[in-house]
């Protein structure tokens, strides 16, 4: 029985070497067909839309027994952008080639998988590029992933969603506490453009949720650890999140409905219409380990903006059902109100600084932050000091001067 | 982690097999490389494993094996090894060899033309009269006589003799990491037949390696024909011995000759006897590895194709086929290895991931110390 390996169809039409027109395919493919890379042939080049195309296969180092189902032989389309402006695209042919780490992102699900082959900007990776050297990374990333070394001991944890439109600043202290920190948060947008939106969430400090003319509400939940490993394209909907934090052990709709209620049931009446005005904005803590069972190594925070108010919102997971204005509990969520009309927008978080995490950032043994220190004299180089030392995490710091500071200071 | 070499040397065998505690053994040497003839691919064998024993300070190996008596397995040996019979073959920088492996025919069989092949086989006398420094593989009655005739008792050299069907006694797989499994010769074929040949004679094992827990088998097939296998298959199976059976690397026999296959060579494909189909097909381990150690396979149509030595490419064609499963195994051939117009050694490492083919290149304009090593992002 001979068993045959399909590959996709790679765009554009089959051209002669001399029809390509970027230097970096051209010289791929003269070299390719020379026999000068080791362990690889040309298949055929093309010309297309996207640019110059060399497809050819390289073999690979793989043992027996393999983490992911990298074949000894794989089929690579190798994709020249016009310009040489862009990085150009190692695509995997075969139409069995594996989800694995590390490729990049795409929109769409059809067609072939694009390997990521560099951590660094094409500008960065250029002046070190050679036709083989493109090869043998091609081939080392294919032997490293069928061993699951791709991604280096020494090489922090991926993320595991990409694509936001904007940022939320958070405190530094949130990762530490429970999920009821909802309640003490504050939120406020300092810009709503699209692709830029940015989000102050501060600590109310004594101020009661009823107490505030509340425009957006945090909520916050938990997953149960994951490692990490495949990058996902961010979910468009509630219900494609939903999805998400079901393979990480959490029922994202009852937990939303549990809170939501709940957090109506702490408004008082005076300003349960703008609690119900308000939009929602969901803080998602996703904790990761480097492979399943290990322990947790760092903790995803992402944030979603709700294109629904909380009224809206409560609605579509099913909690309430609204007659004449009022709005009333439904006894069993209905199945059809699944989320799916719920859009969202993922805020990327950001953590304000501590003394401790500047400190830390700043290279500085975290023991030095409580040194306490003595300035006498802060005028024009005493105060740059203090000032520059203590945004930097270091000491606790007395100052000694009787004078004011002065502008020439 | 264990290591298998495959060299270079046209239809000519030497595998070296480096054990992960650093003892050496050889299977077969054949030097066929012509100095004279600079466009002769065949890599320099003396050379080359003269530089693996001088970076790991050797002047030995724990264990050569001699497959059977036929020029492609032992060319140039008698000029590379330390030789106990004569005091000519003890120059300086000569390689010794702690145990010599030998099918039972390496000692009885008379009338070897080839002179080599005779010095070879008084290497094995010696060493059996002597009673030490050899292995001998089957006790066919023969093999008595020539006891008898010589002066050498018998019963004071049944420790140096392992029949097929036994483990060889200088590897065990707690202390060395790999146990070798006789599978041929049968004392038998050997008492049946009055004429020897020396392919059916020759040594076929089963190389059971262990690293970090994890078992890799290897099938070393000499230059066995199909008849063997058939018996070797029907023989391993009656005695339930299917581990025996299973392989993950397989070296093919006779420098994948249609004949290790069945009687006819077929058009496009032989079409192997059953046994063998079963050897192949249903033994064969996930992302097996075949090795041919052979010439590149002919192009139909092409001079060598018409050649009747091997390789055959409807052999070729079999194995390429039905005996691996794309995209999961490999077919080798070390002529061809890693491209026809520049052929290197053939390197398997065998760790926990099981076998592995290795296929490291050296990237000219790469600077000599990296920044860094690239990372996927």
């Amino acid at each position: 029985m001979i068993m045959t390996v399909t590959y996709f169809d790679t765009p554009g039409e089959v051209a002669p070497v001399e029809r390509l027109t970027t230097r970096k395919a051209s010289d791929l493919a003269r070299l390719l067909d020379e026999g000068h890379v080791p362990f690889a042939k040309l298949i055929e080049c093309r010309v297309s839309d996207d640019g110059d195309i060399v497809v050819f296969d390289v073999e690979v180092e793989v043992g027996q027994l393999r983490r992911h189902p990298i074949s000894p032989c794989e089929r690579i389309a190798a994709v020249f952008p016009p310009g040489d402006e862009r990085m150009p695209k190692a695509l995997a042919l075969r139409r069995e080639f594996p989800k694995v780490p590390h490729l990049n992102l795409r929109v769409d699900d059809d067609g072939p998988e694009s390997l990521c082959l560099y951590d660094q900007p094409y500008h960065d990776v250029k002046p070190q590029w050679t036709s083989p050297r493109f090869v043998e990374r091609i081939r080392s990333w294919l032997a490293l992933t069928s061993k699951g070394q791709l991604h280096a001991d020494d090489q922090p944890l991926e993320p595991l969603l990409w694509g936001y439109a904007g940022h939320i600043v958070l405190p530094f202290d949130l990762l530490g506490v429970d999920d009821n920190v909802s309640d003490q948060l504050s939120v406020t947008a300092l810009s709503l453009d699209p692709g830029d939106c940015f989000f102050v969430a501060k600590h109310r400090q004594g101020i009661k949720l009823s107490e505030v003319k509340a425009q957006y509400v945090l909520c916050a939940l938990s997953t149960a650890p994951q490692p990490h490993g495949l990058i996902r394209y961010r979910p468009r909907n509630l219900q494609e999140l939903a999805r998400f934090t079901a393979d990480a052990g959490l029922d994202l709709l009852g937990s939303l409905r549990q809170s939501v209620e709940s957090a109506k049931e702490g408004v008082d009446k005076r300003s349960q219409r703008e609690f119900l005005e308000a939009f929602p904005i969901l803080l998602l803590r996703l904790p990761k380990s480097r492979t399943a069972g290990t322990a947790v190594e760092s903790t995803d925070v992402w944030a979603f903006l709700m294109n629904k108010t909380i009224r809206q919102l409560g609605i579509a997971i099913g909690l309430w059902t609204e007659i004449d204005g009022q709005l009333g509990r439904e006894p069993i969520p209905p199945p059809d109100r699944n989320g799916q009309n719920v859009l969202l927008d993922l805020l990327n978080p950001m953590f304000c600084l501590s003394r401790r995490t500047a400190a830390v950032l700043n290279g500085l043994d975290v023991n030095s932050i409580d040194t306490p220190i003595v300035c006498v004299g802060v005028g024009a180089l005493g105060s740059q000091l203090v000032l520059n030392l203590a945004r930097a995490g270091f000491g606790r710091w007395t100052l000694v001067d009787n004078d004011r500071l002065f502008p020439h200071n | 982690m264990h290591k298998l070499t495959f060299f270079p040397l046209g239809n000519a065998d030497c595998c070296r097999i480096d054990l992960q505690t650093g003892q050496k053994v050889l299977f077969d040497y054949a030097n066929t490389r012509d100095p004279a003839d600079k466009k002769d691919l065949r890599c320099d064998l003396e050379q080359e494993l003269r530089d693996d024993l001088t970076a790991a300070s050797r002047d030995y190996f724990d264990v050569v094996a001699f497959s059977h008596l036929d020029e492609d397995h032992y060319k140039g040996a008698s000029e590379f090894f330390w030789l106990c019979h004569a005091k000519k073959y003890q120059g300086d920088g000569r390689i010794k060899i702690n145990v010599m492996w030998v099918p039972a025919a390496a000692i009885t069989e008379t009338g070897l033309d080839n002179p080599e092949g005779r010095i070879i086989q008084a290497e094995a006398r010696h060493r059996f009269k002597q009673g030490h420094g050899i292995r001998v593989f089957s006790r066919p009655e023969k093999l008595r006589d020539w006891c008898k005739s010589n002066g050498v008792d018998f019963d004071k050299r049944k420790h140096l003799i392992t029949d097929a069907g036994n483990l060889t006694p200088e590897f065990t797989k707690s202390s060395d990491g790999v146990e070798f499994f006789v599978h041929s010769p049968f004392a038998k074929r050997l008492n049946e037949d009055d004429v020897e040949d020396r392919n059916q004679d020759s040594i076929v094992m089963h190389a059971t390696f262990v690293a970090d827990g994890i078992e890799t088998r290897i099938l070393l097939m000499a230059d066995c024909p199909h008849e063997i296998i058939a018996d070797i298959v029907d023989i391993t199976k009656a005695k339930k011995r299917l581990e025996r059976l299973n392989w993950d690397v397989v070296k093919l026999p006779h420098h994948c000759s249609y004949c290790s296959l069945g009687p006819e060579k077929g058009v496009d494909k032989t079409a192997p006897i059953d046994q063998v189909k079963e050897l192949f097909e249903d033994y064969r381990a996930e992302g097996g590895i075949i090795v041919s150690t052979s010439k590149p396979i002919p192009v139909k149509g092409s001079e060598e194709d018409k050649d009747k030595n091997p390789p055959h490419r409807q052999a070729a064609n079999y194995y390429k086929e039905d005996a691996v499963e794309s995209p999961a195994d490999e077919f080798k051939v070390t002529m061809e290895h890693p491209k026809v117009s520049a052929p290197k050694a053939l390197i398997i490492e065998i760790d926990r991931s099981k076998a592995t083919v290795v296929k490291r290149a050296a990237i000219l304009g790469a600077p000599a110390v990296a920044a860094s090593a690239p990372r996927a992002g």
